[in-house]
């Protein structure tokens, strides 16, 4: 009797996880290995309003990197540059629609809020050239990052057609960017399978030993 | 042919031009393959000057272009409005100087381009390029790990580098920079290498040429050097670098062949002359040593000719320590061993070895001497007797020691002014004659010095000589003759057993002509130049003749009458005498006969010589003739002489016997000469003795003689032979022989020989002796 009851348990929980507005949408490449760190954000086809999501978006530059090395953030949040190193970065991006530049003291922090278009915005440190790091500006709050199983959840919106796009800066894709249409009245769980290959993520590591950097 | 000068001299130029010849060679061949070395080297090197100088660009331009394209404000000016990406572009540019600056969107499209070009007035301007806002057209080399490339644009080509722009890992666009490959890098590279450059691009088959450091460049010859089908006439490397499959740039770097060898040739003449000016050097040099080698050679040369020619005074000096010194030092020693040797064969030629004294060949110079002076003088030729016994009984060395003791006596004798030994026991003297010498008392000085007696290990030995002389002018005036006249005169002495004998004319009968003699008695024979006389033989008891003998005698037609005493001899010795006694003989018997016909009857007496009794046909030709001619043999006489019969007894004495038994007689002519014994007398099968004229010449006066004559016909009376004399010269003789009951006489007193033409009317007169 009690394996019965519990039986029954598991079996009433699992609608109730589904029932719990959530989309589970998993990235895979060709052979159904799990794509980590892919961008993955829906957007609305249809006239539907989605809330804007007010929040602020850490980049952080620590150990003469960017950290993350992807950020995401929905056009209108703030961003937080945050200098976790003991040194000097001078952050950039020179192109595109959201040019910045500016310098940030070892430990402080510099918070923009002044993104005008959505987009990706490379960036680079003029002091140290290998540091690279990406800020995609979405017009969704609907936004996220695979896991290390490629998966990812998003709450779920109001049903309808969306637009799923997968973008990551080294995805062989026009744009950088997949695109896949779904229905969220139908699919709650989306597995997105990716022909195209993912270039090779450069290090943001220098070339050459700076330890002489410690001694100044 | 050729003098050792020569030789040698020959020999070292042959040797240096060997030498000279392999030297000159190795340099040939050294400076030839130093010449292409040199020139393999340089176009090498030209090569590699070119490769690393265009590699140098390409890394300068990479690195700049790398540089450039992570500057900051060139980034942030990127995207920005032209105007400033130009400037910041140039402002690059201006750094490296460098042709072309490019700027190339992400999207693929040139956003900015730079060109250095020159204005119309020869300045550098910058202009905007053509290719603004249009797609890069080598989208390929955007992705490619490739930076560096040759890229064309107008009639220029660049030598360009690519770098990409990133913003982090983001690549944001290009930039490039490049360099033109223009007539100012040929110029450089002809500055470093002096090699002329051309750069020519090909794009498929169609070749243009962009750039010559030389204003005269070919095309034609550009593709001829890239080809490798340089022109002889110039030394040239090619070199083509490739633009993968866009084009090519093609590099020709050459240089005329004449100008890179110039100084090759320079090298050339001087080493020519150097080698012209040790040639020289050395062949003067070899003409020195061979002349050094030489000169005493020469010398040498020089001294042995006048050595040879027989003047041995003349000593050869060479100063020189070396081989040809002790040469000379030899040749000296052999010069006077080969005069001393002269010497002594000189003296030997001239002198008899046992006494040594002078021989023959100096006794003849002196003759001449003494001819050429017309100077009288007397030979005389000196022959020791007795010296044959001597050698016989005591041996040879008695003898020598004896000849020797002889030429020492002799030589004693300062009157004389030769003395020669010129042969075994024959001396010859030689005086000059002077009114204070005299012939007798040079004979009598020569006798004083052999006088006194030898004594030879106790035996006494006397020197006892026989003494021949002949005198120019006296005798003759040749010196040959005088010797020949000496010796006729010496043998003459031993005929009569005298010890001094002069020359005269006399002694010469035998000698002279005997020679021609022997030959013409040949011929006298059958040329009937014989004939015969008959001396008669007169009984001494009835005083008439009854008996001739048969004289031959010889009318030689150059010399007339021959006497027999001169030919018979002759004839004996070679082998003439069977042919002469047949002829004496068968005409005696002729003469037999013609006497009987006219009522003479004679017997005949024929000489039969020792060799007619040896001839072994002897007897029957006597027989046969006597049957022939009929002749009744006891009318023949055969005289034959005691020493025919002395020689073989036994021999003789059988034929004579034979002789007898056949009726003839037999008489022994010239008795008591011979040395016959009574004994062999005895045993002889003869009729009559005939006694030696010797004996009978001088019955007269000798005492002596009338008792051998009167002894010898009483020994023959007792014998039962009987006897004749011969030599009857006077009535005394021929008297007293009848009167002591000799049988026959014979000799001039009676009758000389006589033709048988004379005898017979003598005969026919029938005279008849009367005896006292």
């Amino acid at each position: 009797m009690r394996s019965l009851y519990l039986n029954v348990l598991i079996f009433c929980c699992l609608p109730y996880y589904v029932i719990a507005e959530n989309i589970n949408i998993n990235v895979v490449d060709n052979d159904h290995k799990a794509l980590p760190d892919m961008v993955v954000y829906l957007q609305p086809e249809d006239d539907i309003s989605l809330p804007f999501n007010e929040k602020v978006v850490e980049v952080g530059q620590f150990d003469r990197s960017f950290t993350p090395y992807i950020s995401i953030m929905q056009l209108g949040n703030k961003v937080n540059f945050k200098n976790k190193d003991d040194i000097t970065h001078h952050i950039y991006s020179p192109i595109g629609d959201n040019k910045f530049s500016f310098k940030i003291r070892a430990g402080e922090s510099q918070m923009k809020s002044d993104f005008q278009q959505t987009g990706e915005v490379a960036m680079g440190c003029n002091i140290h050239d290998w540091m690279s790091g990406y800020l995609l500006i979405v017009d969704t709050p609907l936004f996220g990052k695979t896991d290390e199983k490629g998966r990812l959840d998003l709450p779920m919106p109001p049903a309808g057609k969306y637009q799923l796009i997968v973008w990551h800066p080294q995805l062989d894709a026009v744009n950088n960017r997949v695109y896949q249409p779904i229905d969220l009245s139908e699919q709650k769980q989306v597995t997105i399978k990716l022909d195209n290959k993912i270039l090779k993520i450069s290090e943001q590591k220098s070339e050459e030993d700076f330890d002489f950097l410690s001694d100044y | 042919m050729k003098s050792l000068q020569t030789k040698i001299f020959l020999f070292f130029v042959l040797l240096l031009l060997l030498v000279q010849a392999i030297a000159l060679w190795t340099i040939v061949e050294g400076n030839k393959s130093q010449e292409r070395q040199e020139i393999t080297n340089r176009l090498s090197t030209a090569k590699t000057i070119f490769n690393t100088q265009f590699n140098s660009r390409r890394d300068y331009l990479t690195a700049f272009a790398e540089t450039a394209a992570k500057d900051y404000g060139i980034k942030q000016v990127f995207e920005d409005e032209l105007r400033s990406l130009l400037v910041a572009m140039n402002n690059h540019r201006k750094r490296i100087d460098a042709d072309l600056a490019m700027a190339i969107s992400s999207k693929g499209l040139v956003t900015a381009q730079l060109v250095l070009g020159k204005n119309q007035a020869g300045e550098s301007k910058v202009k905007q390029g053509s290719e603004r806002e249009q797609a890069f057209r080598f989208p390929q080399w955007l992705e490619s790990q490739e930076q560096s490339h040759l890229y064309v644009l107008g009639d220029s080509v660049y030598q360009i580098s690519l770098s990409p722009m990133n913003v982090g890992a983001k690549t944001i666009g290009w930039l490039a920079f490049g360099f033109e490959i223009n007539q100012e890098l040929a110029q450089h590279f002809l500055d470093i290498t002096q090699l002329h450059t051309d750069f020519a691009i090909k794009i498929g088959e169609e070749w243009r040429l962009i750039a010559s450091s030389n204003s005269a460049a070919q095309l034609d010859f550009t593709k001829q050097v890239v080809n490798g089908e340089t022109p002889n006439d110039y030394i040239a490397i090619g070199h083509l670098v490739d633009e993968a499959g866009q084009l090519q740039l093609a590099l020709a770097m050459y240089g005329l062949r004449a100008d890179i060898v110039a100084v090759l040739q320079e090298q050339w003449w001087q080493f020519l002359i150097l080698t012209f000016i040790t040639l020289l050097l050395s062949l003067s040099a070899a003409y020195i040593i061979a002349a050094s080698i030489t000169k005493p050679v020469k010398q040498l040369v020089k001294q042995a000719k006048i050595v040879a020619s027989g003047d041995y005074h003349q000593t050869v000096e060479v100063n020189d320590s070396s081989e040809l010194g002790q040469l000379a030092n030899e040749f000296n020693a052999m010069q006077s061993a080969v005069l001393s040797r002269e010497k002594a064969i000189t003296h030997r030629a001239n002198h008899d070895p046992l006494t040594d004294l002078a021989n023959r060949s100096v006794l003849k110079v002196a003759l001449q001497n003494l001819a050429d002076r017309e100077q009288a003088f007397t030979i005389f030729h000196l022959n020791l007797s007795r010296l044959k016994d001597v050698n016989e009984t005591l041996g040879h060395d008695v003898g020598d020691w004896l000849i020797k003791a002889a030429a020492l006596r002799l030589s004693t004798l300062d009157e004389f002014q030769l003395l020669c030994h010129i042969g075994a026991d024959e001396f010859i003297l030689l005086a000059e004659i002077n009114e204070h010498s005299s012939t007798e008392l040079l004979v009598s000085r020569i006798h004083q010095v052999l006088e006194d007696n030898c004594e030879y290990q106790g035996i006494n030995l006397q020197l006892q000589v026989r003494i021949g002389i002949a005198s120019v002018p006296e005798h003759c005036h040749d010196t040959k003759s005088v010797l020949q006249m000496a010796d006729t005169a010496l043998h003459h002495s031993h005929k009569v057993s005298q010890l001094v004998q002069v020359y005269h004319q006399g002694l010469d009968v035998n000698s002279v002509e005997r020679l021609n003699l022997i030959n013409d008695l040949k011929d006298a024979i059958i040329d009937d130049q014989l004939e015969l006389h008959f001396q008669p033989k007169l009984d001494l008891a009835s005083g008439i003749v009854t008996h001739v003998e048969a004289l031959v005698r010889w009318r030689h037609p150059t010399l007339g009458m021959v006497p027999p005493d001169n030919f018979i001899h002759i004839a004996e010795q070679t082998g003439q005498i069977n042919a002469l006694t047949h002829w004496v003989f068968i005409n005696s018997l002729k003469q037999y006969n013609a006497w009987c016909e006219v009522g003479l009857n004679i017997s005949v007496a024929v000489n039969i010589s020792a060799e007619n009794l040896k001839a072994p046909d002897f007897y029957d030709f006597i027989c046969q003739s006597v049957e022939k001619y009929q002749v009744p043999a006891e009318k023949v006489t055969l005289e034959v002489t005691e020493s025919a019969v002395v020689d073989d007894p036994e021999a003789a004495i059988a034929i004579l016997q034979k002789f007898k038994d056949r009726g003839m007689r037999i008489s022994i002519d010239d008795y008591g000469t011979g040395y016959s014994s009574l004994a062999q007398l005895k045993q002889l099968p003869v009729h009559e003795l005939k006694i030696d004229k010797s004996f009978v010449q001088r019955l007269c006066d000798d005492e002596d003689d009338r008792i051998i004559v009167r002894s010898t016909i009483e020994l023959a009376h007792n014998m039962g032979l009987s006897v004749v004399a011969e030599g009857i010269e006077d009535e005394f003789a021929l008297n007293w022989l009848a009167r002591n009951k000799c049988e026959l006489g014979q000799g001039y007193f009676i009758s000389r020989p006589k033709p048988a033409k004379e005898l017979t009317a003598w005969l026919l007169e029938k005279k008849v002796y009367a005896f006292e």
